[in-house]
């Protein structure tokens, strides 16, 4: 059901309003201050030494970074970035980042691995909310696109374990989205001023905008508000992606008549925000912030169809709808702390989806709803200086999640008009999940050479569903006490070198996708195991650092040990679980389970930021990863085709860099150019699940080299025009797990005009 | 700027509305039987006149064929006898050629489960037996995803690379594409009229008979693709026989081995055939065509010659009943006999049209078994 109408009345109605006069008065942009993880970020005044890795800053300005008590391996993805890049979702938006790569399952998609892992293995957070909820798949999964990148300020990606500060499923690294704030205006006036961004690209013929309002009172009243809409076509690829192994056409996606366009790709997003920052006092922020994100009729590429299937089967998410709620309260009067803040939120995750096979007649729908109440409660404590050389700084809170899963699925015979609800959906219904636990973070500072720093976590976990007989589907309660840590340190070898060391314990709990659910995967049918344990992940790091006003650099080396690591084991038809026949059927099948000995990832990944002539940048990174883990197939009965004992972890990224030359010889307004490229070699290092995954093409995925030039022209901060020139040598290529190739030779073009803003000083 | 402030509001009020979720669809009152009960709520219609059935007691009636001279005969002495090379299947049993099971298998018992509902218990079964059966058809990778997709390796294939799967290209190759082409149709069909309460009897018999030839088909293809995908050939075994051992079939083998026992077994033979065949030319994608097609052809032959021996049993089964048993036993052959009409016309082509037109308007049935007798009789 095409849902566009709502969108554009939606949109239209807005913009009628907003082309009344507006009633603006004085705007003062002076303040680059936000909520988001204000608990941690925002508490130091910047310097140049303190710019933070990977080469995302420059000239010493204010990063996303900045702020974290020590040096770790990271990078962030500012506002202006945003906008110069036009990325077409918060995931694309992480493709320059290093130690990064971003698979897409469909168009509408797409899922950034971290040093080798994602889905459940990396934490994604909305300004300092968890979005991960108990129904996070092991594999790739969509819900990084249900931010709205037009809402985000910036994206800081945190390489390796992060479990301390952030709990269960930060393994690989944490992603954290800062919202977009209303600036204050000068002190005693008021103002209110819309803003308006429209984009297009010409790959996927998509079109689309945001109106938003920014009301500012003083310093002491601010409230943002917008709605976005978008409508997305068929993607065109430049061809046909051949596979490696026999030279023959890859069979995922489906290619129109012109062998180009790819089927199952287009989509419609519609989007609404709006938060409200008062401050009741100089040294206090009440905040309350909705943010809503709705999709419809999106399919999954790689089942629309799939491979083999008649041209009209397709597996569509007719709606993927995420909504979050919350307030914080943050203050700095606390008597003994520096800051703390408090939140409560609410958030739904909505998902209906439909296989829809219409030569047979036959439609199956899925509904899954999964709602999160969340509380945090986190601050840092005033630094207190032991001797005149010592100083001792500590981060402390305490959070907890709470889900509900509601989980539904039909078949209906179409044609006899026939509608029966199944025992059970993807997951139990009503099941529940609670996680949460209680952290301290310390760092202790010798002059300004030596930073020690060390924390602690202790979590609980508990995971409640209730067994459906129908489906002999195993009741759970089940409950865990993780407890986790870190301890690193930093070292400052110049005025402009330092050293960093860590090492990170970090854990993943199984969530109710492990334990309860039953789907179609890439790679088959997976169905669940009620008796898994936690993988913990232990993870050495070796950091470079080198920052000086022209030249920064990062060079970082890493091996993560997982312990534990839930896998996916090959089973035989007989071992399915009763009344599944999807399972029986399915070409392969796999259970979840904890691998009996280690699995590793390791690897290395560096940056280069150079300033020139004034107005030039180069940045250049590169990523290499190499994971193993214990056969998963050895484990099953009547499977021994594999007798290794060592098989690849699946879908480690290969090895692959980016590079971008940007030239900008103003700040405020006038000209910009660009030009970045991205490449990844081919990956062959296959895990057995890989094997079987029509989304990778025999022997693997072909590697790649695409570039885009960027041409812009700032008229004010306020309004810029900019053009984006896509993959220039019209490159076939595909990122490696994905069941999509990356869009044709194109343009896209976008134009903003948003008076606050401001935010992007990178 | 108050006015502002609660036209924001409002503003803020109408963009949460946008955008609810679907409610939930209705389930039907139709279709809620369970399935694992339907099974035994098939006596509807027994207070009609259904006719008298007659048990036929089919035993090898056209004799047992000589297998060719190249064919694999893993039952005499253990292949010793046989021009074949040293193999997997040298013991006489099926070893498989991937990691497990295959997933065919499932689709064989869906078969068998359909049966219970639609032709095991009753010549009459219920509407709502339909229903059931039609809802094990449509299972997620189930039979009918397959019948989807099937395409029978006997033609050639369509020009320029285009697949069965691709729009319009069916209708364009309909023998290629018997499956999107052919026999979806009918299965539709079927499954529709008789969930709607029409002529179950016939409308069970065109199930099976599509299903069977689906079945038929898939073990052949499966033969063929096997030179890409060496568990394919497991899967060939599989549509045969359920993938089962020799002396328990399931699904198309169980009904040619309840007619035709000893040509049961060649085909078995010929799915060990295949299985050494792929053992003998082990690399990742086949190279010995030479020895496939003799392999597959033997699988082919037996099996053509058991369905000849399936079609003979139902005339015959026609020709003692009345009725709806009789009825329901030449729908059987009507539905089968075009699809069969290929290997009946490579044997003779004058008995195989008139064998068709035979079956158009007034039957007579001992004429229509002649035709088949004399075409397949191996005595």
């Amino acid at each position: 059901m095409r849902r566009m109408p709502i969108t554009a009345l939606g949109v239209l109605c807005t913009m009628a309003w907003l082309s009344s006069p507006a009633r603006a008065q004085n705007l003062e942009q002076q303040e680059d201050e936000s909520t988001a993880q204000a608990e941690a970020e925002a508490d130091k005044k910047p310097t140049s030494k303190e710019i933070p890795a990977m080469g995302t800053t420059i000239r010493g300005k204010r990063s996303p970074t900045h702020g974290s008590s020590v040096e770790r391996a990271a990078s962030a993805v500012t506002r202006e970035q945003l906008v110069e890049r036009q990325p077409r979702s918060a995931p694309d938006a992480l493709r320059y980042e290093p130690g990064v790569f971003v698979q897409k399952t469909a168009h509408a998609q797409g899922s950034a691995f971290i040093r080798g892992v994602t889905g459940q293995q990396t934490l994604l957070m909305f300004d300092g909310i968890r979005l991960n909820n108990s129904t996070y798949r092991q594999g790739p999964n969509q819900y990084f696109f249900t931010l709205d990148a037009q809402t985000i300020d910036s994206i800081t990606v945190q390489r390796g374990g992060a479990s301390t500060r952030y709990g269960s499923d930060a393994i690989g690294g944490v992603i954290r989205a800062r919202p977009l704030l209303a600036l204050p205006s000068t002190p005693k006036t008021s103002s209110l001023k819309p803003g308006i961004t429209f984009y297009g690209a010409s790959a996927d013929q998509s079109y689309g905008g945001r109106v938003q309002l920014a009301y500012s009172q003083g310093r002491t009243l601010r409230i943002l508000a917008g709605i976005g809409g978008r409508q997305v076509d068929e993607l065109e690829g430049s061809g046909v992606l051949l596979a490696p192994q026999t030279k023959e056409s890859a069979l995922i996606p489906m290619m129109r008549d012109d062998g180009r366009t790819q089927a199952g790709t287009g989509f419609d997003e519609l989007t609404f925000d709006s938060r409200m920052d008062y401050k009741p006092h100089r040294s206090d922020t009440l905040s309350f912030a909705l943010y809503g994100y709705r999709q419809y009729d999106a399919p999954r590429t790689d089942q629309c169809p799939a491979a083999y299937a008649p041209f009209n089967e397709c597996l569509v998410y007719d709606e993927q709808f995420r909504t979050l709620a919350y307030a914080t309260y943050q203050t700095k009067r606390l008597t003994g702390f520096r800051r703390l803040r408090i939140t409560g939120s609410w958030q739904q995750q909505h998902e209906r989806k439909t296989l829809d096979r219409p030569s047979s007649f036959v439609r199956h729908t899925g509904r899954d709803e999964v709602s999160t109440l969340g509380v945090s409660v986190v601050g840092s404590l005033k630094p207190s200086r032991l001797t005149p050389s010592l100083l001792f700084k500590t981060r402390l809170g305490v959070d907890h999640y709470a889900d509900t899963v509601a989980s539904k699925s039909w078949t209906e015979l179409t044609d006899l008009e026939v509608l029966v609800e199944r025992s059970r959906g993807q997951y139990l219904d009503n099941s529940r999940y609670h996680q949460g636990g209680t952290f301290i973070d310390s760092e202790l500072k010798w002059g300004r050479v030596v930073s020690l720093l060390g924390g602690a976590r202790v979590a609980w976990i508990d995971a409640q569903a209730f067994g459906d007989a129908g489906s002999g589907s195993e009741p759970v309660d089940t409950s865990w006490f993780p407890v986790t840590g870190h301890l690193g340190a930093r070292l400052k070898l110049s005025a402009i070198d330092a050293l960093n060391l860590s090492w990170d314990h970090s854990y993943r709990a199984p969530n109710l996708d492990d334990l309860t659910s039953r789907q179609f995967t890439g790679p088959g049918f997976q169905f669940e195991n009620a008796a898994l344990g936690p993988e913990v992940a232990h993870t050495l790091e070796l950091g470079l650092t080198r920052r000086t006003r022209r030249l920064q650099w990062d060079l970082w080396a890493y091996r993560t040990e997982l312990q534990g690591a839930i896998v996916r084991r090959p089973m035989p038809p007989e071992d399915c679980p009763p009344d599944t026949p999807g399972c029986q059927a399915s070409w392969t099948r796999f259970q979840l389970i904890n691998a009996q000995d280690p699995s590793w990832i390791y690897g290395l990944e560096g940056g280069v930021l150079v300033g020139f002539a004034d107005a030039w940048q180069l940045r250049v990174t590169a990523a290499w990863a190499k994971g193993e883990g214990p056969n998963p197939a050895l484990l099953s009965t009547n499977i021994a085709a594999d007798e290794r004992t060592r098989v690849p972890l699946s879908r480690i990224p290969p090895l692959n860099g980016t590079l971008e030359l940007r030239w900008r010889p103003s700040e405020k307004r006038g000209p910009y150019a660009g030009l970045g490229v991205r490449g990844a070699m081919l990956q062959d290092q296959l895990a057995l699940s890989d094997v079987s995954d029509e989304r990778i093409p025999a022997g693997g995925t072909p590697g790649f080299v695409v570039g885009d030039l960027r041409l812009g022209y700032r008229f004010s901060r306020q309004l810029i025009l900019g053009l984006v020139m896509e993959n220039l040598t019209d490159q076939i290529y595909r990122y490696h797990g994905s069941a999509i190739n990356g869009p044709a030779r194109g343009v896209q073009m976008r134009l903003q005009y948003q008076p606050n803003f401001s935010r992007g000083k990178s | 700027m108050k006015k502002s402030t609660h036209l924001l509001a409002l503003s803020l009020s109408s963009i949460v509305l946008l955008g609810c979720p679907q409610k939930d669809p209705e389930v039907t009152d139709a279709g809620t039987t369970p399935i694992a009960d339907a099974g035994a709520n098939s006596d509807a219609g027994s207070n009609l006149d259904n006719g008298t059935d007659c048990q036929t007691v089919p035993n090898e009636d056209m004799g047992i064929c000589s297998v060719a001279n190249d064919a694999y005969l893993p039952r005499q002495n253990n292949s010793a006898d046989d021009s074949w090379d040293a193999c997997i299947s040298d013991d006489n049993t099926y070893h498989l050629a991937g990691d497990s099971t295959p997933s065919s298998v499932a689709r064989v018992e869906a078969f068998d489960r359909i049966g219970a509902l639609l032709w095991d218990h009753s010549i009459t079964p219920p509407a709502d037996n339909f229903v059931q059966a039609k809802l094990i058809y449509a299972e997620d990778s189930g039979v009918g995803s397959r019948v989807a997709r099937r395409y029978d390796t006997h033609y050639p294939k369509p020009p320029n690379g285009e697949s069965c799967q691709d729009e319009g290209v069916p209708a364009q190759y309909p023998d290629y594409c018997v499956g999107p082409a052919t026999l979806e149709p009918i299965i539709n069909e079927a499954f529709l009229q008789g969930g709607q309460g029409n002529d179950p009897a016939l409308n069970s018999a065109r199930v099976r008979a599509a299903l069977m030839w689906f079945f038929y088909v898939s073990a052949v293809k499966e033969g063929m693709s096997c030179a890409a995908k060496a568990k394919d050939c497991d899967s060939s075994w599989a549509y045969h026989t359920g993938g089962t051992d020799r002396d328990n079939p399931i699904g198309l083998g169980r009904a040619i081995k309840r007619v035709a026992p000893e040509t049961y077994n060649q085909a078995f033979d010929g799915n060990l055939a295949i299985r050494c065949w792929r053992d003998l030319d082990s690399a990742e994608t086949a190279e010995n065509e030479a020895l496939q097609l003799r392999a597959v052809n033997q699988l082919d032959a037996a099996l053509i010659q058991g369905f000849a021996a399936i079609i003979k049993d139902e005339l015959d089964h026609a020709d003692c009943s009345t009725g709806l048993y009789r009825d329901s036993a030449l729908e059987f052959v009507r539905t089968v006999a075009p699809l069969f009409n290929r290997p009946f016309a490579e044997k003779d082509p004058t008995a195989a049209a008139a064998f068709l037109s035979g079956l158009e308007g007034t039957v007579n049935i001992p004429t229509l078994t002649g035709y088949v007798f004399n075409a397949f009789n191996c005595n």
